[in-house]
């Protein structure tokens, strides 16, 4: 036990001494397998990931595991919700956007067209203008077939 | 005799008893008309102004592909329930008869009405399709605030009108100052244009709608054909063009 801390002491040390900067994350894990010196297989795993994953304390290595397993889980048990998400996104984005002004002039004259069309029929049935709150058009439709042509 | 005479004067005449021949409870519908224009404005404008807040000298509202397009399927959506209505006989959807409220619905009273022997009773339920047009009337205007258009609201001629013949006296300097022909004719009189053609599209409208009236569809037709128009502006939404916000800066 205290010779495989030697050697990983030795070893830390070797590369510390090749490079100017020494890794912290090594050194980290040594003073971690030394305060835990009866338990072999987790020293092995400390030194195992902290080659492989050099910033990561335990609780971002929650996180991390967390997360791959969800991400692996989705990507093999749901494979639309990725998928779907980025679909909600890029939807999300579609209908947020301002739209062009250029044509909306059609989209206003076909308002009037229908305004014209819904008042005709009102105001025929209802005698009462439901779009035009000042009504004047209409009357040159309907009014000039039942006035008389002599009224005044 | 109606003429340059809108539901406000309706309403004033009819709190007074004015119109001598017309049933007292007619103003009601102007009253409910007026009543639901105002409280559909207050709703679009909302919907138009949740992007960006509800600040008076604020940011222009937006015109967001959503909002768009909910409006004008919620205006779609009311002419339909007010169709449907109309097509099931429970609002009166006959030619209107002088001094009555409602001008019945089926066929027993419409060839009493015919016979001039009786008129049909007042039926209150026609102030619903009247309140649910008014409402989504105030979509369109709201729409064409929003959009800066501020020559072309949809369905005040009055304005309109003025606007338009008021700037035939700005014709001589758009004449002057265009460079060709074409010139005056495809940018000077385009607001012109768009005014001329807002009144003759209006002026179609009512005579459709008139036509439409007369034949065996009725006034439910009509009022699908409106509520098809509708329908088909809230899908073309779908596939509008973004705007390129950097280039189009518009006077608001």
């Amino acid at each position: 036990m205290s010779l495989r801390i030697d050697f990983v002491e030795k070893e830390a040390g070797g590369t510390g001494n090749d490079t100017p900067a020494l890794p912290s994350a090594a050194a980290s894990a040594v003073t971690l397998t030394n305060s835990r010196r009866n338990s072999r297989w987790s020293y092995n795993a400390k030194s195992a990931s902290s080659s492989r994953e050099p910033s990561m304390d335990r609780g971002s290595a929650n996180r991390w595991w967390r997360a791959s397993m969800a991400e692996s889980m989705v990507s093999s048990a749901y494979p639309f919700m990725n998928r779907s998400m980025e679909g909600i996104k890029t939807s999300h984005k579609f209908i947020s956007q301002e739209l062009d002004l250029r044509r909306m002039t059609l989209v206003l004259i076909l308002c009037f067209f229908t305004s014209g069309l819904i008042d005709s029929v009102a105001f025929n049935s209802w005698n009462c203008f439901v779009g035009m709150q000042t009504g004047m058009v209409h009357i040159s439709i309907f009014e000039p077939l039942s006035i008389g042509v002599f009224r005044y | 005799m109606y003429l340059l005479i809108g539901n406000t004067v309706f309403v004033a005449l009819g709190a007074t008893g004015q119109p001598k021949a017309s049933h007292f409870h007619q103003y009601f519908k102007s009253l409910v008309s007026i009543g639901c224009f105002c409280l559909g404005t207050l709703f679009f404008n909302c919907l138009h102004r949740i992007p960006t807040g509800f600040f008076v000298n604020g940011p222009p509202s937006s015109r967001r592909r959503w909002i768009l397009m909910g409006s004008f399927i919620i205006q779609a959506a009311m002419i339909l329930t007010s169709g449907v209505l109309i097509h099931l006989d429970r609002v009166s959807n006959l030619p209107f008869v002088a001094g009555t409220f409602s001008s019945g619905t089926d066929a027993r009273e419409k060839a009493a009405i015919n016979d001039k022997k009786a008129v049909a009773a007042a039926n209150y339920y026609d102030l619903t399709p009247v309140a649910l047009l008014a409402f989504q009337a105030a979509g369109q205007v709201a729409m064409s605030r929003v959009m800066g258009v501020i020559e072309l609201p949809t369905i005040v001629l009055s304005t309109l009108y003025h606007d338009f013949t008021a700037d035939l006296w700005g014709l001589p300097e758009v004449w002057q100052r265009s460079s060709s022909a074409k010139n005056f004719f495809s940018e000077g009189l385009r607001r012109q244009g768009k005014r001329l053609a807002s009144i003759i599209a209006l002026f179609l409208g009512g005579i459709v709608g008139g036509q439409i009236y007369k034949s065996s569809l009725g006034m439910a037709g009509a009022i699908w054909l409106a509520a098809c128009i509708k329908g088909g502006i809230a899908a073309s939404f779908f596939w509008w063009k973004e705007d390129n916000l950097e280039e189009s800066i518009l006077p608001r």
